[in-house]
């Protein structure tokens, strides 16, 4: 259902479209770069904002007029007085838009609403199957989105969709590109996803790969909060690694960047990974492969926990090797030891290389415990140079899969506002159409994946 | 249809960690006694069986180890009411307080300043957003609500014709335990039943449900079965449709006491997706000890959705509500027809 669709059948009279004289490129350069300043304080005086940007008075005035009319600029109370008159403070108003945000991995789905400072107002994570297609996993999609706003008819426009996908996306936003490992989502190198999934929402779409987009979440509001350097591991079905400096991603010339699942662990393994490749990293280390031997072991009956699983019938996962090894089952530890020294000594690698202060490890196999930990951990210090390791921590998660759709909210928020896009929208108070501006289907947008 | 595993994921995408990954060692459980430590209960309602049923669980388990329910704050579904007993009791420091959110959003902070005050937090059913565990709650518990909805999803659609239509009777308030029904009971019909045209309603309280029913039917195209969220609203549900002289199969969540006669009597409750609210109870109760004593439960507890049927209502019953079926409810086994 598009935007207008959805304004539309909500019953919502239609915005009455105020005629503004246009202004020129200077005075919408200052109205964006007024926005941007508020936006990057909690809340500003007006004699602050004339410090900062370096405007006269009228002009700051106006703008904030402008800005207030517009619906981007909220006041937030006086400012103590220091004699005369208290000053006024100004913020950015957080719930002017909001975001639909959905994080695909390749056995879960997870989906929120967000607003501009990128906090969720809701979320929801399910099981799914990313091998089924990318149609189906799309038109999942689809339902779920549809849910939220059906639930949601009381917040504002929708700005923009954050997506975080199982595999390196381009350096472009917006569009998968061809690669090996994208058969994580069959067919979708050549699927556009983003004008999917602009047409539908009327509104731009953002695409990153899905450990990045957790990487932005964890340094928003995670354990790497505040870190310098940092690198984030995710050992879910497959293994992928995010690397982050001064609260940025480094994406790599290609957005290829921290695809360590692929690294070459052992010569001599016959193991094939789905990449085509023997002994990849992910193919002896992730859950896909965690569970594969926990199956072997339970029919070898090395593992009475595992065994009980299968005589229930139950299919054995990563995380019940994690429940048995918590229970002292040997062959569970032993998996999870495997696993985690084989990711600890090549994360070992990437600390030489890169020197970080912090290793955030993420993922469903993550969950699995201190065992897993403790594994990385050993590995990573044993083969680490000491100076490289001095200051080192290694820790597990606290956000789970939430981090990857609080980034997701935090990559459209950071393309919304940069500067360039900011200053095509600014003057009309929003980077989306409004319903009453629709004519027919919705077409992709300035800056919408294409 | 079997006794499955958690079929959803947590409030943060965790995998579900079952019931019995909470174990107290003797160490811990002596340690416990020591302590004699008071927990607060802050629930939305103590007039439901599924609340009654928590509240004994909670109870029966924490006596054993020398702990008490100190309080219990019925906060009726208000937000604010909530708010300020969570207030209070970071004021008043209880060494632990275990809380069911009734908004996600207008809680949180309440929920963090309890945390912030040192008491050790166990949420039911949710965790309000921006909360993580480990650093401000110590686990959520709760049934698996997801697997509910597929359930009572899968025990509507024996009921519903090819073609069919199937009336939603949700929640008009943005609560996440009925959202992960609503959700899953959709998924489970758009999948195996994609011939199934729903339409949709909502109360914003209980006593609207019956009302909301009524307009839903009384608009058309005739429901072919109605799913309503939980049971308190689904038996308001049922007596509408009675007056109205509408024979509409009804499926729903929880065990409650007249929804289990309804359902054993053959009346218009067909299925029901049941929770395990004592042994919730049971579970919060030794998370609560756990953490109080030092060790790190797992981050989300769940419990397997229960499908019941009039076939296993009795088994059933004495399972969720551990104590031996009632006469009224064997006796509307027995005569097996609706009034």
């Amino acid at each position: 259902m598009s935007q207008a669709d959805r304004a539309l059948t909500a019953g919502r009279p239609p915005v009455p479209v105020k005629r503004r004289r246009r202004r020129n490129r200077a005075e919408r350069d200052s109205l964006a770069l007024v926005l941007g300043l508020i936006r990057s304080v909690d809340a500003a005086t007006r004699q602050e904002i004339e410090a900062l940007a370096g405007l006269g008075r009228p002009v700051v005035a106006d703008r904030l007029a402008s800005l207030i009319d517009r619906g981007l600029v909220e006041e937030a109370g006086l400012e103590p007085s220091t004699g005369g008159r208290a000053p006024r403070r100004y913020r950015f108003r957080a719930s002017a838009g909001h975001l639909l945000v959905a994080s695909l991995g390749t056995t879960t789905l997870s989906v929120g609403l967000a607003d501009l400072s990128g906090t969720l107002l809701m979320e929801h994570h399910e099981p799914g199957d990313i091998t089924l297609g990318a149609e189906r996993a799309l038109d999942r999609l689809d339902s779920l989105f549809d849910w939220i706003l059906e639930e949601h008819r009381d917040v504002g426009p929708i700005w923009g969709v954050g997506l975080a996908v199982p595999g390196p996306v381009g350096s472009r936003f917006g569009r998968l590109v061809a690669d090996p490992t994208l058969h994580l989502v069959p067919g979708s190198g050549q699927h556009e996803i983003g004008e999917h999934l602009a047409a539908r929402y009327g509104a731009p779409v953002w695409i990153d790969n899905e450990v990045h987009m957790m990487a932005r979440g964890e340094m928003h509001a995670g354990r790497a909060a505040g870190a310098g350097v940092l690198i984030l591991v995710k050992i879910g079905t497959g293994i992928a690694a995010a690397l982050c400096a001064d609260g940025r991603v480094h994406h790599g010339a290609g957005g290829y960047a921290g695809d360590i699942g692929h690294v070459a662990v052992e010569e001599d393994s016959t193991v094939v990974c789905r990449c085509g490749n023997t002994g990849c990293l992910e193919a002896l280390a992730g859950g896909a492969a965690i569970a594969r031997a926990a199956q072997a072991v339970a029919d070898a009956g090395r593992s009475p926990y595992l065994a009980q699983l299968g005589r229930e019938g139950r299919a054995i996962s990563a995380a019940d090797v994690g429940f048995g090894a918590h229970r002292g089952d040997r062959a569970c530890i032993e998996l999870l030891t495997r696993s985690g020294s084989l990711v600890g000594t090549t994360l070992a690698t990437m600390v030489n290389a890169y020197n970080p202060s912090l290793v955030v490890v993420a993922g469903g196999v993550a969950q699995a415990g201190e065992i897993l930990l403790a594994s990385i951990r050993e590995a990573v210090f044993r083969r680490s140079r000491s100076l490289a390791t001095r200051d080192l921590l290694i820790v597990r998660s606290e956000l789970g899969k939430t981090a990857g759709l609080i980034g997701a909210a935090l990559a459209a928020v950071d393309e919304i506002f940069a500067w360039d896009y900011l200053r095509s929208w600014v003057e009309v108070g929003s980077p989306v159409p409004r319903a009453d501006e629709l004519r027919g289907p919705v077409a992709a947008l300035p800056g919408a994946a294409s | 249809m079997s006794s499955p595993r958690v079929a959803g994921l947590g409030p943060h995408g965790e995998f579900a960690a079952p019931v019995d990954e909470l174990q107290l060692t003797d160490e811990m459980a002596a340690r416990a006694r020591q302590g004699v430590f008071r927990v607060a209960v802050v629930i939305h309602t103590t007039s439901s069986d599924w609340s009654r049923q928590q509240l004994e669980g909670i109870s029966q388990r924490l006596v054993q180890f020398g702990a008490e329910v100190a309080e219990v704050v019925d906060y009726d579904f208000s937000v604010e009411r909530q708010v300020q007993a969570l207030e209070r009791l970071a004021r008043q420091r209880p060494h632990a307080v275990i809380s069911i959110p009734v908004d996600n959003v207008r809680t949180a902070e309440a929920h963090r300043s309890v945390a912030r005050a040192g008491v050790r937090l166990v949420l039911m059913d949710n965790a309000p957003i921006g909360l993580v565990a480990r650093k401000d709650y110590v686990t959520v518990v709760s049934a698996d609500n997801f697997g509910n909805g597929e359930v009572a999803a899968e025990l509507l659609a024996a009921h519903v014709p090819p073609g069919g239509v199937v009336g939603i009777v949700g929640f008009g308030v943005g609560f996440y335990v009925t959202n992960e029904r609503e959700i899953a009971f959709r998924k489970w019909l758009k999948e195996h039943r994609p011939d199934v045209v729903l339409r949709h309603a909502v109360f914003g309280h209980t006593d609207e449900a019956g009302q909301v029913a009524r307009s839903l039917v009384e608009a058309g195209p005739t429901p072919d079965g109605l799913f309503v969220v939980w049971d308190v609203p689904a038996m308001a549900v049922v007596r509408s449709l009675r007056d109205l002289g509408r024979d509409i199969p009804v499926t729903t969540i929880d065990l409650g006491s007249e929804a289990a006669i309804e359902l054993a009597r053959d009346g218009l409750i067909k299925g029901i997706g049941a929770q395990q609210p004592f042994d919730l109870g049971v579970a919060e109760a030794t998370a609560t000890i756990m953490a109080l004593v030092g060790a790190e439960p797992p981050p989300w507890v769940a419990l397997p959705a229960l499908p019941v049927t009039r076939a296993n209502i009795l088994d059933a019953y004495t399972r969720v509500w551990h104590r031996p079926v009632p006469e009224e409810l064997q006796r509307a086994f027995e005569d097996g027809s609706p009034e």
